[in-house]
């Protein structure tokens, strides 16, 4: 009925010429989302002119579904692998492959430009394919926390992509075999803006292959590479005039040159490896300007922070292990008053390795909680926690929008346990919260707690509950609340198959559980009261994982269950074991 | 496939390989009559006291209606998981202990069946992000590295 002859149409009295118009402005995939829902002329309109679609989970639709509702979209973002991959918790071979949406792609989608691949398995073969039938458009690629791929399969593509502005490969497992990729994207390449590498192990990098790009790449503004001796990039940072984000490199020398160096006059993000005492006075010359610091893999101690923090008042992201301590919070708080995002991970528990000043508690929190008050973004490994100090979040920190919290396990007695009261306070004060993953130890929160995350999550959108609650009622509690909850990751809980499936039923919004650690039946069973059509359930059966040095750990199960179009999935790798839902 | 809830299909006779037939021959039995089977499973006395003791309950309306179903007397639903498939058929009490037989017979379960532990709070250990991880290590091995050279600056290097 609404064919393509009936160009004219009109809905609700306007023609369609002005709502194409009007569709174009439109942005946010949920306003999309309810545009497409109005009528039929409209759910083609919003098709047509949607340019951005993220699939949160690559099983949960194919490429061909995505072909038929979004033909022209201009740029794909794909997620694979469970969050926990991160972690190490996920068999390497569990799945994600980019293969059928690459082969998809190169084929069918005319307009696509810009593809982010997120925790997936790419091949060699997946980037030939691009380069070779997309090359010429391409001009974003992503492979973010990917594997299976090598420097063939990059070759492929900075030889064919020549109009490419954005390569980025952080964290992802790359076999090196030379550095002949990144001579071919200096030499084919002069529009790149973007160019990250950071945290692989790719090390055969020439810098003269990166001072060449700098040259000829004018809107060169963000480089983030692995480790390549600073001294060694001297030319690179003269070349590099529009510079405004740099991470990567390292110290190994013990030199005055390090003084001397030069740095791009718009350089404003910054994250210097293996930076010690000795070197970070480099930094202090444009120290004010900076917006953005990177302090994970810096070698400095709790002074050091303190001595650094207080030169840049233009702050808005810091990045810090634990090693920042509650004096260098103190001090971020009280310098640093644009701060929007802090995240503060947890160093070397040896303690020879890490400052014994580097412990974060509720001092520190506080003191950012009543210091920074515009910060949207906090995740912190603490060692000692009050619930005063979630109250003091809750009433001052207006704009948090993401809220990360994980006690460490080093010491045995914390101050103030249970974190009941604290953690409502924290969630009715800060009501702008869309994203929350508290990870305590048994006792930390009762089920009256649990029940409270539940009563006062009204935006959120994800969770990660670690080691909370007391018993299933907790669980059930949490789960009659929580109306926006459509990502849920648990660990480590003491929760039973079947209240983990009645909480499921009850979560309405819920379209993603992942759980680590449970209280499982013998056989699995009880997990089938959730089953219900176009809801995929797999287990990953409990394995021993070969830790390194020669020690083996065992990995308790895993529960993965999603809403799928595509229904369950066909590349099960052994370690994955699908539990067939029951369909109309 | 009929109606006739009288037919049996031998899915023990399948090798695991043919997972596709079995969903095949399940996804054609009538599907009200599989639900309303796998709802009366519960209150089948009979099955529940076997080692395949769970019952399964669905949210499903037919969870009212478990008995209404039309069989022989002898005949009662016995509902079986194998490999990750649910399949559910009508056998008779003889047919249903040698079926159970044959399963006890094999020794212990297999690692392949869904065998969560039971104990969790201390067995999973808090996991490191493999970026900061892998800094660590490089970060203690320049320290052993270095430590021979006398180091008079700092108590980190």
């Amino acid at each position: 009925m609404d064919d393509r002859s009936f160009n004219n149409q009109r809905i609700h009295g306007m023609s369609d010429v002005v709502f194409e118009c009007v569709l174009a402005y439109i942005h946010d995939s949920r306003d999309r989302q309810s545009i497409s829902l109005v009528c039929r002329r409209l759910c083609e309109l919003e098709a047509q002119t949607r340019k951005h679609v993220t699939i949160a989970l690559c099983y949960t639709t194919t490429p061909k579904q995505l072909l038929r509702r979004f033909p022209f979209i201009e740029s794909l973002k794909l997620k694979g692998k469970p969050r926990a991959a991160m972690y190490n918790l996920i068999p390497e071979d569990w799945g994600g492959f980019a293969t059928p949406w690459v082969e998809e792609l190169s084929k069918s989608f005319s307009c696509l430009k810009a593809l982010h691949f997120r925790r997936m398995i790419v091949k060699d073969e997946d980037l030939e394919l691009l380069a070779r039938d997309r090359g010429h458009v391409l001009q974003v690629l992503k492979l973010d926390k990917c594997s299976g791929f090598s420097t063939d399969g990059l070759l492929h593509i900075c030889s064919s992509c020549r109009n490419l502005k954005v390569l980025f490969l952080e964290e992802s497992q790359v076999i090196e075999k030379d550095g002949g990729w990144i001579h071919e994207l200096a030499m084919n390449n002069t529009q790149l803006e973007a160019l990250n590498f950071y945290m692989t192990d790719l090390s055969q990098v020439s810098f003269n292959d990166l001072e060449l790009i700098a040259k000829r790449c004018k809107s060169l503004v963000s480089v983030k590479i692995g480790d390549c001796e600073i001294l060694d990039l001297v030319g690179f940072f003269r070349a590099a005039v529009s510079l405004e984000e740099f991470s990567g490199g390292c110290f190994n020398k013990q030199s005055e040159e390090y003084a001397s160096l030069a740095y791009p006059p718009r350089l404003c993000r910054l994250g210097l490896n293996y930076m010690s005492t000795n070197e970070m006075p480099i930094v202090y010359p444009f120290a004010s300007r900076l917006k953005k610091l990177d302090l994970l893999y810096a070698l400095l101690d709790t002074e050091d922070h303190c001595v650094l923090l207080q030169r840049c008042p233009n702050l808005e992201v810091l990045e810090a292990r634990n090693v920042i301590g509650d004096r260098g919070l103190e001090v971020l708080a009280r310098s640093c008053k644009k701060m929007k995002r802090l995240r503060i991970e947890r160093g070397a528990d040896e303690q020879e390795l890490e400052d014994e000043e580097g412990v974060v508690s509720q001092r520190g929190l506080t003191a950012i909680a009543q210091g920074c008050l515009d910060l949207e973004y906090i995740a912190v490994y603490v060692s000692d926690i009050t619930n005063a100090a979630l109250e003091s979040m809750g009433m001052n920190l207006k704009n948090l929008c993401d809220f990360r919290m994980v006690l460490l396990d080093k010491e045995e007695v914390i101050t103030d346990l249970p974190l009941d009261n604290g953690i409502r306070s924290l969630l009715s004060g800060c009501n702008k919260l869309r994203r929350f993953a508290l990870y305590l130890r048994p006792g930390g929160l009762t089920d009256v707690g649990l029940t409270y995350i539940g009563q006062h999550s009204q935006n959120i959108r994800w969770m990660l509950l670690g080691y909370l609650g007391e018993s299933d009622s907790g669980l059930l509690g949490f789960s009659r609340g929580c109306p926006s909850l459509q990502k849920l990751e648990v660990r480590g809980c003491c929760f039973s198959e079947k209240a983990l499936a009645m909480a499921v039923l009850q979560l309405r919004s819920l379209r993603y559980l992942w759980v680590q650690g449970y209280r499982g039946s013998k056989t699995g069973f009880d997990l089938l009261t959730m089953a219900r059509p176009f809801w995929n359930i797999e287990i990953i059966p409990p394995r021993k994982v070969n830790c390194g040095d020669g020690r083996e750990m065992e990995h308790p199960a895993h529960i993965l269950a999603y809403y799928s179009l595509a229904g369950p999935r066909t590349d099960f790798p052994p370690s994955v074991i699908p539990l067939a839902s029951i369909t109309q | 496939m009929s109606e006739s809830s009288t037919i049996e299909i031998d899915f023990f006779s399948k090798k695991a390989s043919d997972r596709r037939d079995i969903q095949g021959m399940i996804s054609k039995i009538n599907p009200e009559l599989l639900k309303t089977a796998i709802a009366s499973a519960s209150a089948n006395s009979f099955v529940a006291n076997t080692s395949f003791s769970s019952s399964l309950q669905l949210q499903t309306p037919c969870n009212q209606n478990c008995g209404v179903v039309n069989m022989p007397v002898t005949v009662a639903p016995m509902t079986i998981f194998y490999n990750g498939t649910v399949s559910v058929f009508d056998v008779t009490s003889n047919q249903a202990e040698s079926i159970l037989k044959l399963a006890e017979s094999v020794n212990s379960v297999s690692k392949n069946v869904v065998e969560s532990t039971r104990v969790i709070s201390n067995d999973l250990p808090m996991s490191r992000k493999r970026s900061l991880r892998m800094f660590l290590e490089k970060r203690k091995e320049r320290h052993e590295a270095m430590s021979p050279y006398a180091c008079s600056q700092g108590s980190t290097s």
